[in-house]
């Protein structure tokens, strides 16, 4: 079979590659904090806000990109949000795009790393408080260092996720080559139209990550296990 | 032990009061010990105490209450110093180090956050090391240290900071003896030397006999004792000698409620005195030496290469004076390690350990003898011993 890689499909990727690291960037920054607060929360309303983390797991993408994409709208309340920061539109953005992918991969960074923060326990900060420790020191030199496995695996996780997301992206971002067309969508395109050859190239792509991604997982749950 | 030197009005304390409502259970307690003194915490599991270690730390948000030390205020209704602003050690009862550092950084952890500079941290690590038997692990990395070197690194890593109050919870858990007689003697040495406070939780007696000035006793989350040591051990209406008069027996009988136990004592210079027919061994305690009189030893047998001798339970008596001239076999200067109730109400025979440098000897004696002499844990008294044998 006929395997092609043109200049757009290569476009299309690497659109996929930027938007996956903005995404696991901004939930690094986003998803920690919550983990955290998961992990060590005695609030009530704790299992309210673990039930919302883990619905995009059980959602069907096309559910919360359409839910997303009202609320994104000009009138939708993430849109009234932007305006007032001066952004005029996010449906069909790269921008819109991140929003949506940050809250369908939530669970994915938010599920590794607050096990591992609840694993690590209070136990060990209580030890670096008498040791001197601020609880933000703490936080950075011993609840972080010992959560790294599982910091590592919701990266992966996210950025792999991110990467394969296909019907949230669709119904976003549209197909709008160089801004919302990732690789996912550029395949579908492909297909429509009968090109298999060029189909088949970012597929062979998208396949060889994935496979290094479940590799990658499989070491870091392997270094878990034997710590 | 002069009971008045230790009431003198101008001696430092630490005073506490703390009340805290978890669950099932509730800790309401007020206390006052001295400064720059060993206190002993003690009461039965699930009494408190740890808690209250922890609400001085100022681990547990939630209690509310007073501390204070020397005249420092660490929590009041108003005010509440954060844990790690107080210049407090914590030995928890699990040594809780840091997996993802070596044995050495977890040591420098607390120097690190005191801004201590890199050379110093690194020779009072060494230091601290050293005292501890520790010094071929610290590249190792916690997690493939055994229980009781986990202990001492946990051990290390808060008194290399020199606190002004060291809380230990249980800190003796996973050590060997002679790890525990070392590790005790080096806490007294580093609490005088330093006039630090340690506050000591522990429910084991001779641990109490060996380091503690004060004794606060817990029970179901309030204090139900709070005495000095001397009278801890010599007033007969302390809780220890009540526990006695009432001879309650053990649910299972203890192994050493047993008039024929022996004690084994290792010996050397193993000799025949040919003028006076009698075989001698020299035993070594601390930096006396004692001559001790060998029974069944005619000399016309070779001496035997074993430099053990052993002694009955039932052979030694107990003197509060030691006579001077004597024809025991030896007299023995020890202090009371423990007591141990007879196994059977019916009966009145006490075991006692009695301790003599680093070695323990059983004693038996009778319940009238332990009420008209006074014995008491950690007194110090004299063995006399009637007939040891070589074996």
């Amino acid at each position: 079979m006929n395997v092609q890689l043109e200049s757009d499909d290569l476009q299309a990727l690497w659109l996929s590659v930027q938007l996956a690291a903005v995404v696991t960037a901004t939930l690094l920054a986003v998803g920690v904090p919550l983990s955290w607060w998961l992990a060590h929360s005695r609030s009530r309303v704790r299992p309210v806000i673990e039930t919302i983390v883990t619905l995009p797991l059980i959602l069907p993408p096309s559910v919360i990109g359409f839910y997303t994409l009202i609320a994104l709208s000009p009138n939708g309340a993430v849109g009234q949000l932007a305006k007032t920061f001066g952004i005029e539109q996010l449906a069909f953005t790269f921008g819109g795009l991140v929003l949506g992918s940050v809250l369908y991969s939530l669970p994915f960074m938010v599920a590794p790393v607050q096990s591992a923060f609840a694993v690590s326990g209070r136990r060990s900060l209580e030890a670096a408080a008498t040791l001197r420790a601020s609880p933000f020191i703490a936080f950075w030199t011993i609840a972080i260092p010992s959560a790294r496995n599982g910091l590592a695996t919701g990266a992966a996780m996210t950025f792999a996720h991110t990467m394969g997301e296909f019907g949230l992206v669709l119904m976003i971002g549209g197909s709008i080559p160089g801004v919302t067309r990732v690789a996912s969508v550029q395949i579908y395109d492909h297909v429509e139209s009968l090109n298999s050859a060029r189909a088949h190239g970012l597929a062979v792509v998208l396949l060889g990550f994935a496979v290094a991604t479940s590799i990658l997982l499989r070491v870091l749950a392997h270094r878990k296990a034997r710590e | 032990m002069n009971a008045t030197t230790q009431k003198a009005p101008a001696a430092p304390k630490i005073t506490g009061r703390f009340q805290l409502q978890r669950h099932q259970f509730c800790l309401d307690v007020d206390f006052e010990c001295p400064a720059e003194r060993i206190t002993a915490i003690t009461g039965p599991s699930g009494a408190g105490k740890s808690t209250i270690l922890r609400c001085m730390a100022g681990l547990e948000r939630s209690a509310v209450g007073h501390f204070e030390s020397e005249g420092t205020v660490w929590q009041s209704t108003t005010h509440f110093v954060a844990p790690h602003r107080r210049p407090f050690g914590f030995v928890f009862q699990r040594p809780t180090l840091f997996d993802h550092m070596s044995v050495a950084q977890n040591i420098g952890y607390g120097l690190l956050r005191q801004g201590t500079p890199s050379g110093q941290r690194e020779r009072v690590i060494n230091k601290i090391a050293q005292d501890l038997q520790i010094s071929d692990l610290l590249d190792r990395r916690p997690d493939n240290l055994s229980g009781g070197q986990q202990q001492r690194v946990a051990l290390a890593r808060a008194l290399v900071l020199e606190p002004r109050i060291l809380l230990m919870d249980e800190p003796m858990t996973g050590l060997d003896d002679d790890l525990k007689d070392d590790f005790l003697d080096q806490l007294t040495n580093l609490q005088q030397r330093l006039k630090v406070t340690i506050i000591y939780v522990t429910h084991t007696r001779s641990e109490i006999a060996r380091v503690a000035q004060h004794i606060l006793r817990v029970k179901e989350g309030r204090i139900a004792e709070s005495l000095s040591f001397a009278d801890y051990s010599a007033n007969e209406g302390s809780a220890e000698f009540r526990s006695l008069s009432h001879l309650k027996p053990p649910i299972a009988p203890p192994p050493c409620a047993d008039a024929n136990l022996e004690t084994r004592l290792p010996v050397r210079n193993l000799r025949y005195d040919e003028k006076h027919k009698i075989c001698i061994a020299e035993y070594e305690s601390g930096d006396e030496t004692f001559e001790i009189y060998l029974s069944s030893c005619n000399g016309k047998q070779p001496l035997p290469s074993a430099q053990n001798i052993a002694i009955r339970a039932a052979d030694i008596s107990i003197a509060l004076d030691a006579p001077k001239t004597t024809s025991l076999a030896l007299v023995l200067p020890v202090t009371i390690h423990s007591i141990t109730p007879p196994s059977l109400p019916s009966e009145n025979v006490i075991t006692l350990e009695l301790r003599s440098g680093k070695h323990i000897l059983f004693c038996s004696v009778q319940y009238y003898h332990l009420r008209m002499l006074g014995l008491t844990l950690g007194k110090s008294v004299f063995a006399l011993v009637k007939r040891a044998r070589y074996g």
